[in-house]
């Protein structure tokens, strides 16, 4: 499982490219479209991180027997 | 093996840190997901630990049920603690609490028939 430290790059990567697209778009004037993007940028990184919580969380539970 | 979980820890916070400025949920996600990656790495470890725990109890007939109890116990201590430092970390406090005071209670209820089955014993003795 040592996939985990390119996931931590590609998730400061989205935070990063959303941020940007964010400023760009309120710079072209579009306050509301910047916002969805940044919306979007930090559903999709959530939605990462939540399946490695998942994937913890099981583990754990049979570990511990819980 | 603990290079590795330095390494990623190091790594995380200069990356959280240089997407704070940017963008404060992901510097947030990223600590999060540090964390839950360096207990991924661990968790070959634990299992190790727990399973030296129960063959040690079955080695010389301790009762299994509270090596057991012991086990779940501990698990239950280590998801409040991880789930705690994550909401302190966020800033919210009043979660983190709330996390470890119900932490607490539910070792409490599993501890309660050891409790029950110790007054037994003193009562006897008395």
């Amino acid at each position: 499982m040592d996939i985990g430290i390119d996931l931590i790059f590609k998730i400061a990567a989205i935070g990063i490219v959303t941020a940007i697209v964010n400023q760009m778009l309120n710079k072209a004037g579009k306050e509301e479209l910047g916002l969805m993007a940044s919306l979007v940028g930090i559903i999709i990184v959530v939605l990462m991180v939540v399946e490695k919580v998942s994937y913890l969380f099981n583990s754990v539970k049979t570990l511990f027997d819980l | 093996m603990i290079y590795k979980i330095m390494g990623i820890g190091l790594i995380a916070v200069f990356l959280s840190l240089t997407t704070k400025k940017i963008s404060k949920e992901a510097a947030s996600l990223v600590s999060i997901l540090a964390g839950i990656i360096i207990v991924i790495l661990l968790l070959p470890y634990i299992r190790e630990i727990t399973e030296n725990l129960q063959n040690f109890s079955a080695d010389n007939n301790i009762p299994n049920n509270y090596i057991k109890l012991l086990i779940k116990v501990l698990g239950i201590g280590f998801l409040s603690e991880f789930c705690a430092s994550v909401a302190k970390d966020a800033g919210e406090n009043s979660i983190a609490q709330k996390i470890q005071f119900g932490g607490k209670v539910l070792i409490m209820v599993l501890a309660m028939p050891l409790f029950n089955t110790l007054i037994t014993i003193i009562t006897d003795l008395l």
